[in-house]
Formats: C-alpha cells, structure tokens, sequence
C-alpha cells in the first residue's frame, strides 16, 4: 500500500493523470478489503483454535482431576488446584492464541517490511534497523526487572488476601476483643506497602514506553536526517521517503509487541509448569464397574498402616465381620478409627493381604465395585448445588421419586422437607438453602440408604442430630437393611447400643471387644465423645445465604450515572495527579497534531525548491532540512504512544482479556 | 509522557488503596449478621479482584479518554481549516465508522457478558466438585460430573467463539474503512492538486491526520468495556459499603462503667435470626458480678445465642440484655467489649507470634502481662520447650500447636485483659488426659474471681458453676446447681445419663 501511495505521489509529481489516481485508489481499496478478509480469518480461526485447546485441556483437566486417588486431593488445596486449573489455564491459551497470533505477526509483517525498506533504500534501512539492538536490551533488561516485581507484587498479593481472610474469618473474635483499631492499623500497612510495589511496577511501565518511544524517534530522525540530505542529493525521491517512512510505521508496532510477546510466553510457560505438576500426578486405573458385588465376610488380618513414613496409625488389628452384623468403632480421636475406615473403603490404600472382602482381596477388588458395594456417610457431608433429591439420588441417578422420598423420610428427614418451600425439589448447597449440619447428615445418611450397598459406613455420622431422632433413624435403618452389614463410628453410648460387636481402638490396636449390650463399654476408654466441633460461625439453618448468584455478579447493571459519578469522586482526592497528567497529555497532542501539518509544509518546501536551480543550495537549506526532520520526525515520535499502544495490543489480541 | 503514566498510575493505585481501606474499615463496623449470609470468599473478592477491576479505569481509561477527544476535536478543527471539501470527505467515513462501532459495541456487551457468567459457572462447577471430590468418587459419579462438565465448558466456548466473531469482524472493518478514507483523500486530493488548487503537501498531512484519527474512535470502543467492567465491580463494592450497620454507637452512648462490676441480667430476651423462627423465647436469668453460669443443652437449643446477644453481636427482638444496669444497646459496641473477654469454641490464632497473639497485636500490653498469662493457664512447660518460646511464630490458624495448646493460647489471650466478664464457649474436642488436666486447671483459673458465663461441655465446669441454665428449644427450662438439678430428676438429669457421664467414667 506504501508503494501505492508512492505511485501516486510520484505520478502528481511529475505527469499528473486523474486516470492513474484513480486506479492507485482502487487498488488501494482491493488490498484493504483483501487484508481486512484476511484479517478477519487469521483472528477468528487463531483465536478461536485457542479456545478450542482451552476447552480440551480444561476438560482433559477435569477429568484427569476425577480420576487421582483420593489421598492426592486429600493432601492437596482446592484453593491452589482451582488456581492451576483457571489463572494458569487461562495464561496458557494466552500463550497459544494471541501469543503465537501476534509472533507469527511480528515475523511476517516485520520480514515483508525490512524487505520492502530494504528495496525502497538499502542505507535508510539500515539507518533504521540501528536502533533495533538498543530496543533489544531494554525490553530484556526491562523483562527480567518485570518479571522481578511482578512476582513480589503476586507475593505481597497472597500476604495481603491471607490476612484480610484471616481477620474475616475471626471476625466475632475481633469483635469481642474490640480490636477493630488495630486490625484496621495492620491491614493500612500491608496496604501500603502494596499500593508501593505495585507504584514501582507501574514506573517501570512508565519508564519503559516513553524510552521504547524515544528510541524509534530516534530511529526516525535519524531516518530522516539520513533521507533528507539524500533528497538534498537528490538520491532519493520524496515518494519513495514517504512510501520508506510508511513502511517504518508498520514497523513499529511489531518491535513493541515483540516486548508484549516474550512477556506471554514467559508467563505462559511458568503456568504451563505449574499445570504440568497436576499432569504428573498417577491417576487411578479405569476398571469396569460390571460383575457380581462382593459379598461375604470382612476378614482384616495383621493389618498396620502409616501415612507416608510416619509412625503406625494401625498396628496388627486382626477382625472379622459376619454379613449382617453392626460393628461399632469406638476409641478416642487419633486412635485410628477413621484411617480404618478409609482403609476399607480404599480412600487410603491398604497393604496387600490385609483386607479381604468375600474371601477377594480389597487391592484385587475392582474400585467401581467395591464403591457399589460399600457406601459411605462421611463425618463432614457435601452437598451439591442441586436439589435436594439430586443429592439424595447421587449415588442411584435412576431411582423413582417416590424412592428418594422413602430414602429420606428413612433417614429422618421427614419433618424438614415440610419446612423446605419446594420439599424434595429445593436447592440445597452454595447456590441454595443452607441445610444445618444435622439436616446435612440425614441427607448423606438418605444418600446411602438410596442404594443397594451391602455394606454400610457410618463414620460420625449423627453427630449433629440430637440422641432421640437418632433412636429412631437408627430403628429404621435396621428394620430396612435386616442383611446389611454396618460399620459405625461414634462417641455417643446411646449409639454404641445398636451394634452387635463393639471394636475398641486405643492408639492404633484393638484393645478390646464383645457385646455392647453385654460387657459395659461405659468403661472402655470413651472419655472426650468429641462430637464434630460446630464451628460458632454456622449459617443458620434455612438461611438463604445466596441472595444473589455468583453468576448475576459478573453481570452488573451496566451503565449507571449514579455509579459513575461515584466513581469520579474517588479520584477526588488525587485531583493533582490527574490534573498534572492531563496537561501533559495536553502538550502530547498538541505536538501530535503539529506534526502532520508541519510535515505538509515541508514537503511542499523541497517540491518548490526543485524547481529553484539545484546547484548550491543556498545554506538555508541545511536549517530548512533539519527543520523539516524534526517536523517529519515529530508524527513518527508521537505514533506510539502507551494508551494507544495498549489498545492495539488488545486490538490485536482482542478478546482475550 | 514519563509523568503522565507516573501521575495516572498514582491516581490509580491512591484510589485502590482508598477503597481497600474503606472497605476493611467498613468490615470492622458491619453487622456481624453480614458475615452470617455471606461466605468469607465473596468478602474477599470486594476486596481484591473488584479493586483491581478499577486500576485501568483510573490509570489508562480516564485521562487517554480526555485525550483522545481533545485530539479528534483538535483534528476535526484543522482538517476544516485547512480545506473544509476535503474535510467532509474524509469525516464522511466517519459515518459506516460510526454504525460498525455501536454494532460492534452492543455485540461485544452481550457477549461479554455471557462469556463472564458463563465462565463463573465453569469455575464455581470445578470449585464445587474439586471440594466434593470424595463425594464424586464415593458414590462413582466420575462419568457423570464429566458429563455435566462438558456442558458448561462448551457453553463456555461457545460464548467466547461468538464474542471473537464481533472482534473478529470489528478491527478489519475498521481497518478497511480507514482504507477508504485514505483512497478518498488521494482521489479528491488528487484531482485538487492536478487542478493545482492543493499542494501534496497538503494532501500528505490530510493522509496522516485521518490515520490518527481514526484510532481513538477505536479506542473509545476499547475504552468502553474497561468501564463496564469497572462499573460492575464498582456496583458491588458500593452495595458493600452503604451497607449501614444496625449495631453501632447511639448518638450519646452511655459511659461503660470501668471496671465494670460483672453484673449481668436478661430479660425476657426473645430473638430470631429469621423472622418467623425464634431461637430465644423469652429468657430470664441475673448473674450476680463474680457468679459463674453454665449454659447447657442441645446443639440449636440457643446457647451460643445468648452469648451473641450478650456481646451484642446482634440486637434482641424483644426483652433487654442489661450489663451493670444498662442496656448493652446503650454503650459504645466497641468500648463495652473491651471489658469482655471471650474464648470461642473454634480457637482461633491468628498467623504470629504467640506473645503477638495473647496481647491480640496490641502493642501496648506489656511483656510481663504476657508472660503472666501464660503462666497462669499453664502454658509454662511449652514455652520452655520451644526454642522461640513466647515469639515462636504459629502459621496459619496456629498451625504447629495442638488443639489442646491452641485452647491455652486462646485462655491466656482472655486472661491477659483481666476482664470483669469472661465467656467461654468450651471446645468439644477431645484432648489426651494430661492436656484435659492442665485445661481444667486453667478454666478453674479464667472462671475464679469475674462473672462468668460458660457454654459447658466439660462436667468438671458444669459441677463447679454457681448456676446451669439448662436450654431447650430456645427456652430456660431448668436453673440450680448439678445437685439440685440432679435430685430434681429432669431434663437435666436426662442428659447427664446421657451425655455427661461417659465423660466422667472416662475422666
């Protein structure tokens, strides 16, 4: 298009033909519709590729999360898994959509024009290109200090968010303590020193774009000193400089997005590391969940376990457990009750030759059947953001209404679903009613009624239910499963009666067991019966805690007077500072908008001068020459300036954000 | 240009910090009822992720708003002044400019949007089942979860494939009609100069100017969703903080008694978090200053109630909470605390020392008070044992101690104030026999000498109380000593077959 433009210029110059502009212009016009089509393709097919990785990685993600064993997410923060799976995700499609969109464009716009240059005029290309080694150093020097503050800005970001959590958190204890004061004196410094990294960030920005800019408008000037005196030679034609200077101008763009670029793949790749660790982690085996259920006995022989290299938490416990029987599992805390338990449901993986079940050994036991026949009511119970019934019926998705109500008026649940506004069909869970944690258990105790399992855990399961609706949930799920075998954990005595066989734990062995109803396990060591510790900061019971959606929050009302002048008024007190910038903007466009005409005026001095004899130009010319350098100059150093230089990357990059 | 970046990111970064500010501060004052509806996570989110929002808004939106029109007015101006036919020509663009932008504007507005809701539904969909996992694998729902994922995913990329389409087109249309003004030019200016009536001079600033011009207009589209975003972020914070708190200091708050004498009488309290379920039906009860009273009953009976409303977290619906004789609804919240100390169930540390966190980061509470309190409650031997003693620093929650040290921790906090009125909420978590002797020591010391009310789970506390208040479904049903009550054969002597005795016999 430069060339173009030249032609035109050249054929005004010299023998003007309307017929020649007329045909520069749509040629000028073809390109354009044909670069913009172009365009059009490279982004939507370029971006849109990167969102199509990002959602096969999102998913492959998921999917490889459901399938690590439970002792991975155990030791694992949802908090820093979530962070993984989105921030870095999301660094990542960076990488792969506009990052690769805009290095394939920086090569190809920056080989074309180079060439291009290089043909209008080899030594202004090489004029030009001077400056590039220097673009080179600062933007890596400025990456690395980036980099640098960048991470002591992240740093400080986690250190400033913990502790705001943690004085949220311990809110009532703030409260009662009135330590209002002080919490808010310790927040203001973290807060400043915040608000000081992120100031020493944001100079770095503002030193680096105005030295970027500095330096291609030194690249220009000396372009044009160079051309200048070569048209002074006349060695060089003003068409050709001008089609030279346009091609400079596409030029510009590329180097400074080359800064933005390396910064993409640098983060990009930090992230695709850290998602790499997820990646690394063994999932469980697939296996098929047909075949006959395991049934039978419960046989654990000699079994001792240990987290990791830590002292046994079980040590030689040997028992036996007929079809049909209740066993109770009692001890106090961090006597092993629960690592038994997880054991036989394989959330932790026991020894070889420790556990078998119907004469199988646990470890040979396909996982999809051993969770079919063994159906668990955790001490802490999730709920989903579903309904009520949706929850109880998560482990039968194909069981009948009437089903799911027989389960949960089984497990007690009777009472509350009157209390609920839509019974069965109300949603439960962070999106909807917060159940208590009593109602939360006699869901999760319907849950695993729902289902066929023959093998029923029950670990803490009642805490939270007072001792007389206990009684009777407990009556109704030995009326209903006469064939089941139950495993319970509990501290309550009143619970303990139900149970066939009483296992008493003490630091990891069994120290005694035999009848509940016989012996009087009232002596057994059952001190501290720690019911699961309510936390005082408990949603009540039925309370809508979301009164609006998450959802609804990433929408707003948009455009509201009201909010904006409230807006405004927070730069109120930095009035100087915006006063301060806009001046200067002030100066900024002044000289951007001086540029162009004094460039004209230029242009139209050397043409009239060509037609005043050549030969000894009289030495104002070498004044009028630099005079229009600078003029020329001054358009190119005002192109990239920061605001525009940003919309353009984002122009470029587009959708991203 | 250094200084117009410096001086807008000061502007940027001094609003931010204003509002963090603003917003913990209002944290500390709001109704602690807020933080019972809200998840702490949504707190945090005003805090961090709706401030940032704002930083382009006021470092780079703004002022280069200003800018920009400042620089098209100007353009506009020249153009006219230089040839007023070319001018309009070249502005005529200006126009097709004009509708692709608002289509553009109002494209990319809804489909910003559905690309924001519907990745907060990807994210809170992995958040959910990555906090449910055991759950999912459990109950084998693996296949499902994934199937449901797909969905919300797709719906995700879907979104985001239509939004690209509006910048897909946007920018090369754009582009292209810049093209068009500049043929335009070229072609009139052309002809203008072969009629020899405009020098190419002229023409080439005429071509310059128009490429400047047209790039703010794509910037104010830019611009735009910058401002949307802050809008709606902006929305939320200032919902946060109108937030008015209904507990807080009377015009002319009554002086808070110093020392207070301990005296504490309800009277026919009746309260409801929700309107129509009342959690307290009239309570009546008078502690006599240096009295000990135990509250017992079951989970939900309203014992821990009665301690909110005494602390006045929340306000009561009907009746009077009387301190030394005057409502709590009369005091400065904040000054009547500060005669109160509390152990809550859930012992909570703060990340920092341990002298740091028994003097509550009070940095006028002298050493030695520190050193006292810790003593007293029988913190001693750790102390000795730890290499950092009073300044070994606890992490997270105070990570590194065991529960039964984190409950001493937490008395000797209480302790260090000396208040005139303690509440202990006693953790229900069992501790090995040693640790059970030492806290029962260090009760006995907390409860001895100041008007005490105990939410006991402890026998050893209850049996040592002057009174038990025995709760049930929000109502006093039984008051007097353990011997009393037990000889009474009630409700109390119910749970104490029940519940209390496995403690003793294990004791």
């Amino acid at each position: 298009m430069p060339r173009l433009v030249r032609h035109i210029l050249e054929s005004l110059e010299k023998e003007p033909s309307p017929r020649l502009i007329a045909i520069s212009c749509a040629a000028i016009l073809g390109l354009a519709a044909g670069d913009s089509i172009l365009f059009f393709f490279t982004r939507r097919i370029l971006i849109g590729a990167s969102r199509d990785v990002e959602f096969e990685m999102r998913e492959d993600l998921f999917a490889h999360l459901l399938r690590l064993p439970p002792r991975w997410h155990r030791k694992s923060r949802v908090g820093d898994v979530m962070s993984r799976a989105v921030n870095d995700l999301s660094a990542v499609r960076m990488m792969i959509g506009p990052g690769i969109m805009q290095a394939a464009n920086t090569i190809v716009v920056g080989t074309i024009a180079v060439t291009l240059m290089a043909l209008a005029s080899p030594t202004l290309t090489l004029v030009a290109l001077a400056i590039l080694p220097f673009v080179a150093v600062a933007t890596q020097v400025m990456g690395k200090v980036t980099h640098r503050r960048f991470t002591a800005i992240q740093e400080f970001f986690s250190e400033i968010s913990a502790s705001a959590q943690e004085n949220i958190s311990g809110v009532r204890l703030v409260r009662a303590f009135a330590r209002e004061a002080t919490e808010e004196r310790r927040f203001d410094a973290k807060n400043r020193e915040f608000r000081r990294r992120n100031l020493g960030l944001a100079r770095l920005n503002a030193l680096y774009f105005p030295m970027l800019q500095a330096l291609v408008g030194v690249g220009f000037a000396g372009v044009l000193w160079v051309g200048g005196r070569k048209i002074l030679a006349g060695e060089l034609t003003v068409p050709r400089y001008v089609e030279f200077n346009l091609y400079l101008m596409e030029l510009v763009w590329p180097a400074i997005a080359l800064g933005w670029v390396v910064n993409l793949w640098q983060r990009g790749s930090a992230s695709w590391n850290r998602m790499a660790e997820l990646w690394a982690a063994e999932p469980l085996a697939v296996e098929s969940a047909e075949g006959p259920l395991p049934g039978g006995p419960l046989e654990v022989k000699d079994l001792t376990f240990a987290y990791d290299s830590g002292p046994p938490v079980l040590r030689n416990i040997s028992l036996t457990v007929e079809p049909g029987t209740t066993v109770a599992l009692v001890g106090r805390t961090g006597s092993g009750k629960s690592t038994l338990l997880n054991l036989l449901l394989r959330l932790e993986e026991p020894p070889f030759g420790t556990i078998r079940l119907g004469g199988r050994d646990l470890r040979d036991t396909p996982l999809p059947l051993l969770r079919r026949a063994l159906v668990a009511v955790p001490q802490e119970t999730f709920l989903f953001s579903d309904t009520l019934g949706n929850n109880i019926a998560i482990g039968r998705p194909g069981a009948t209404p009437a089903q799911v109500e027989r389960a949960a008026l089984e497990a007690g649940l009777g009472p509350d679903l009157a209390t609920f506004p839509k019974g069965l069909e109300t949603i439960v869970g962070e999106r909807g009613i917060t159940l208590s944690g009593g109602q939360k258990q006699r869901t999760a105790l319907a849950r695993a009624l729902l289902t066929d399992a023959p093998y029923l855990v029950l670990d803490d399961a009642f805490s939270s239910v007072d001792t007389e609706t206990e009684e009777r949930i407990l009556e109704a799920v030995k009326a209903r499963s006469g064939t089941r075998t139950v495993f319970l954990v509990s501290h309550r005595l009143s619970t303990i009666q139900h149970a066939d066989v009483v296992v008493v734990l003490e630091k990891g062995r069994v120290a005694g067991d035999g009848n509940a109803r016989g012996a009087s396990p009232g002596r057994r060591p059952l001190r501290g019966a720690g019911r699961a510790t309510a936390p005082l900061r408990r949603s009540r019971g039925g309370v809508a805690v979301a009164d609006h959606l998450p959802e609804d929050e990433a929408q707003g009302r948009g455009f509201d007077r009201g909010i904006l002048r409230r807006l405004l008024s927070l730069a109120v007190p930095y009035r100087g500072y915006a006063g301060g910038a806009l001046v200067v903007l002030f100066l900024e466009s002044v000289a951007q908008l001086a540029g162009p005409l004094l460039t004209g005026a230029a242009i139209d001095l050397v043409f009239s001068s060509k037609e005043s004899p050549r030969k000894g130009a009289p030495p104002s010319w070498g004044g009028s020459s630099s005079g229009s350098g600078s003029s020329l100059a001054a358009p190119a150093l005002s192109t990239p300036s920061p605001a525009s230089t940003s919309s353009r990357s984002s122009r470029r990059s587009g959708s991203c954000s | 240009m250094f200084l117009m970046v410096e001086w807008t990111s000061r502007m940027g970064q001094g609003v931010m910090f204003d509002l963090r500010t603003r917003i913990f501060g209002n944290l500390q004052r709001a109704d602690v009822a807020l933080y019972d509806r809200t998840p702490v996570g949504r707190l945090m989110t005003r805090l961090t992720t709706d401030v940032d929002a704002l930083n382009e808004l006021f470092t780079s939106g703004f002022v280069s708003l200003l800018g920009d029109l400042a620089v098209l007015g100007g353009i506009v101006a020249i153009l006219y002044a230089l040839d007023p036919t070319l001018a309009t020509i070249s502005l005529g663009v200006l126009i097709p400019m004009a509708l692709v932008t608002n289509w553009f504007r109002k494209g990319a507005r809804d489909t910003y949007r559905r690309v924001r809701v519907r990745i907060a539904r990807v994210n809170s969909f992995l958040q959910e089942h990555l906090s449910g996992i055991a759950v999912v694998q459990l109950f084998r729902r693996e296949e499902a979860a994934q199937g449901a994922f797909r969905t919300v995913n797709d719906d995700h990329r879907v979104a985001n494939l239509d939004s690209i389409f509006y910048y897909s087109v946007f920018y090369p249309a754009l582009d292209f009609l810049s093209a068009v003004g500049m043929a335009a030019i070229l072609w009139w200016g052309g002809g203008e100069v072969i009629k020899g009536t405009m020098t190419i001079g002229a023409v080439v600033t005429f071509l310059q100017y128009s490429k400047r011009f047209y790039r703010p207009l794509m910037d104010l589209s830019e611009k735009y969703n910058i401002l949307q975003a802050a809008m709606a972020s902006s929305e939320r914070i200032f919902q946060l903080l109108d937030e008015a708190p209904s507990i807080a200091a009377p015009p002319f708050p009554a002086p808070v008694p110093r020392p207070l004498r301990g005296e504490i009488e309800f009277d026919g309290v009746r309260f409801a978090y929700k309107p129509d379920e009342e959690v307290l039906k009239g309570v009546s009860f008078r502690a006599e200053p240096g009295e000990t009273i135990a509250l017992v009953g079951a989970t939900g009976s309203g014992k821990s109630t009665i301690v909110s409303l005494l602390l006045r977290f929340y306000d009561v619906t009907k009746g009077e909470v009387r301190v030394d004789g005057t409502d709590v609804r009369r005091f400065d919240p904040s000054t009547f605390r500060d005669g109160f100390g509390i152990v809550l169930q859930d012992t909570f540390l703060f990340t920092g020392t341990i002298a740091e966190n028994v003097a509550f980061f009070d940095p006028s509470m002298p050493r030695e008070t520190v050193e006292r309190a810790c003593h007293d409650v029988g913190l001693g031997p750790l102390l000795k044992r730890l290499p950092d003693g009073l300044d070994t620093k606890l992490t997270e929650r105070g990570g590194g101690l065991s529960v039964g040290e984190k409950q001493l921790v937490s008395f000797a906090r209480a302790l260090a104030r000396d208040p005139r009125i303690l509440i202990l909420d006693e953790a229900t978590s069992s501790v090995d026999p040693e640790t059970e002797a030492v806290i029962e020591k260090a009760v006995d010391r907390l409860l001895s000498g100041r008007t005490s009310v105990v939410v006991a789970h402890r026998l050893s506390t209850i049996v040592r109380a002057d009174r038990i208040l025995v709760l049930a479904h929000g109502e006093v049903r039984e008051s007097g000593t353990h011997a009393e009550l037990l000889a009474k054969g009630g409700l109390y002597a119910r749970l104490y077959a029940l519940q209390l005795k496995d403690r003793e016999a294990a004791a």
